[in-house]
């Protein structure tokens, strides 16, 4: 797995490097605009890490031109700003994910492979954790090597769930999934269709659990429950 | 009487109470329309009284002018009451002043056929057909005319006046004399001349000279006032941190627009340093960051040991001060803004959200309680959720893991934040809302947080507080926000004085 680190500061981009190449990653870096573009040219990543503030360009732009030139590696930006507009801006311009510093090493390491969970260039399509896996086009649900079926509904809720994997999923966006899925559903739809995935995930022994934040949402984590 | 006492205490500053908040009563402003009338109209009547005085002063220097006028005039009125059937000897000066001034009529020019008509104070005249022929020829011919009457005996202010008048058809002279003038006929002579020749037209001038004089100074200040109504709009956009737009500086009066340019490159200028500052603050915070970044990551490459444990400490609680002061700055700058009706359920949702990572980091849960329709308080949405997301930082960092964090949101606005944390001691209940306190240093924070907190939660009309969480140990932090105006009183103008509220209040 190859990674591209695009950060002007020489310490962080060494150390970001150093944490992914002891964690098994290819990793390449680039100080500025230019090297990055280089880089993005000759190789193919993976994922790509880029800082919003370079010496010679915004990292913005950056994006802005990769997307323009069809590089569709995944994408996470690093910034130091929170500011809720910006990220908005940032995914409107083609992120795929955003870390804001100071990031832990679990974050990083976090964020990173849930980017090469997604099914990147559209070849990629099956998105897993732990033993589950589910097949994006033909929507198989395997778990733990065994083929399960279960009903559109709760596989539209898996699917968001393993793409946004340890992290919290606002209970509007699996309504969302649900229904685009089907037209016909019931206030607590997305709360039944949870609590039978919850229940068909255990009985075929998923080494995955789905945890409910109520009023909020819910996580979807490849530790088992306690 | 109340003038009379309340005059020496105005006079007197020193008589005010030491602690009295307002300086000393300045002069009543007055307006500049209104000083510039006042001294115009000084400065006509000043004018008036020069010409008045310049009239009388150039009568004063022809004094034969004024005493040929005299007696012509004593003639006139002589032939007036001869005319009317009345005694001339009972005008006032004949009848006050006898050896003063005298008056005689006769019929004919010559000498020889002159027939008496009427004579007052006879004493003083020549003789009829006598005195001077050749000269009283000579004034009868040339008509009018004055001359010193007994030019040798040195009685030089004796004077003689010989006018001809028609009266009826018959024809009549008159010939009036006067030593000294004792009535003053100049006098009033030259009282009439300032009264026909000054008074006169400058009453008829007068007001509408003033009115040209009021409207010239209304019309000629109006750019003035213009620009001062414009000015405060700099003053309010400064205040609520939007960039003020310049003054318009065409069509102003050359002394006006060096004014507007100067208050222009100032309020300009003002608006740097702010922006600046503001940049500032959120620069350092962004710039502190990135080293952070590094230190988090460095220590997590350490091997295991307890140093790495107290360095990660360290560098934990540096992160949260950066990001307290970064919350700080962001807060500092949208308290100028103005607060306006707002659902509060998604700001507080959004902090929820925002947080959840955290707390999966800690294998915690966040519960989140909320009325299904909206809330609405008067507030600004980044400043909630700054205090909400303090309160909820240390709700996550001070529970243990595995647990749960509840936030819940009642029909009044009311947050609620429930931790399982070690609690707040009573002792520090209303302590720890203050600036720099830090309670407990082993739990660390800086100081601002919560302080932070309690300053936005007073900008909202509302209070925040701490108490033991009801059945089970942790504590609860209420934060109550002030629910929007009343409804029904929402006129135009309740609306308008709210909206200044906010700006009063720091």
């Amino acid at each position: 797995m190859r990674v591209l680190v695009i950060e002007d500061n020489p310490r962080l981009s060494a150390v970001v490097a150093k944490l992914l190449a002891d964690h098994g990653f290819a990793v390449d870096t680039a100080a500025d605009g230019e090297e990055a573009e280089a880089a993005l040219r000759i190789a193919s990543y993976d994922v790509v890490l880029l800082d919003l503030t370079l010496p010679d360009t915004e990292g913005l732009a950056l994006l802005r031109r990769m997307r323009a030139e069809k590089i569709m590696a995944p994408v996470i930006v690093v910034t130091a700003r929170s500011e809720v507009v910006q990220r908005v801006q940032l995914l409107d311009a083609g992120a795929d994910d955003y870390l804001v510093k100071p990031f832990s090493m679990d974050e990083l390491l976090a964020r990173v492979r849930a980017m090469l969970r997604r099914p990147a260039h559209m070849a990629d399509d099956i998105l897993s954790a732990g033993n589950v896996s589910l097949e994006t086009k033909s929507l198989t649900l395997t778990i733990d090597g065994v083929t399960v079926d279960a009903p559109r509904r709760e596989i539209g809720v898996l699917e968001t769930l393993l793409r946004n994997l340890g992290r919290l999923v606002a209970k509007q966006k699996l309504a969302d999934a649900v229904y685009s899925l089907d037209n016909e559903v019931t206030p607590n739809a997305v709360e039944v269709a949870v609590s039978r995935l919850r229940k068909r995930l255990q009985t075929h022994g998923a080494a995955v659990s789905i945890t409910a934040m109520r009023g909020l949402g819910y996580v979807l984590t490849d530790q088992c429950p306690p | 009487m109340p003038a009379l006492t309340t005059e020496p205490a105005a006079r007197e500053p020193a008589a005010r109470e030491p602690g009295s908040p307002q300086p000393a009563p300045q002069q009543p402003v007055r307006s500049l329309q209104r000083i510039l009338a006042f001294r115009i109209v000084l400065v006509c009547l000043g004018a008036t009284v020069a010409l008045t005085a310049y009239v009388a002063a150039i009568y004063l220097m022809d004094l034969a002018e004024l005493r040929q006028r005299a007696l012509a005039g004593m003639a006139a009125s002589v032939v007036e009451e001869l005319a009317a059937g009345r005694n001339p000897a009972l005008l006032p000066p004949f009848r006050d002043y006898p050896s003063a001034y005298g008056v005689r009529v006769f019929n004919r020019r010559s000498v020889e056929n002159r027939k008496l008509v009427a004579e007052v104070n006879p004493h003083l005249l020549p003789p009829l057909t006598a005195a001077g022929g050749t000269e009283s020829d000579y004034d009868i011919t040339e008509g009018l005319a004055v001359r010193p009457l007994g030019a040798d005996d040195g009685a030089a202010d004796s004077w003689i006046y010989t006018d001809h008048f028609d009266v009826k058809g018959n024809s009549y002279w008159v010939q009036t004399v006067m030593a000294g003038d004792p009535a003053r006929l100049w006098w009033g002579i030259m009282e009439k001349e300032v009264r026909d020749h000054v008074m006169v037209p400058v009453l008829f001038l007068m007001p509408g000279l003033m009115l040209a004089i009021l409207l010239t100074i209304r019309r000629s200040l109006e750019p003035l006032t213009r620009i001062s109504r414009r000015a405060a709009g700099l003053t309010r956009a400064i205040e609520s941190g939007n960039t003020p737009s310049p003054l318009p500086v065409a069509g102003l009066p050359a002394e006006v627009r060096d004014l507007v340019v100067a208050i222009n490159g100032m309020s300009a200028s003002l608006d740097q340093l702010f922006q600046r500052q503001k940049q500032f603050a959120s620069d350092v915070a962004h710039e502190l960051r990135t080293p952070l970044a590094v230190m988090l990551l460095e220590t997590a490459r350490l091997a295991p040991s307890p140093e790495r444990e107290s360095i990660a400490d360290e560098v934990q609680g540096l992160i949260r001060m950066v990001n307290q002061l970064l919350r700080l700055a962001q807060a500092e700058d949208a308290m100028l803004r103005e607060r306006a009706p707002l659902d509060i359920v998604p700001a507080v949702r959004r902090v929820c959200e925002d947080l959840a990572d955290r707390a999966m980091a800690r294998s915690q849960t966040i519960e989140f309680d909320a009325p299904d329709g909206p809330v609405v308080v008067f507030g600004h949405p980044t400043l909630i959720e700054i205090a909400v997301t303090n309160v909820l930082d240390n709700a996550i960092r001070l529970s243990p893991r595995g647990s749960v964090v509840s936030v819940s949101i009642d029909t009044a606005g009311t947050v609620t934040v429930d931790d399982s944390g070690p609690g707040v001691p009573d002792a520090d209940k209303t302590r720890i809302f203050e600036r720099y306190w830090r309670g407990d240093t082993r739990r660390g924070g800086s100081g601002i947080g919560l302080a932070l907190v309690s300053r936005i939660v007073r900008l909202h009309d509302g209070a925040a507080r701490v108490e033991d969480r009801p059945g089970g140990t942790g504590a609860r932090f209420v934060l109550r926000f002030g629910p929007p105006p009343d409804r029904p009183a929402d006129t135009r103008a309740a609306r308008l004085r709210r909206l200044r509220v906010p700006a009063s209040l720091h």
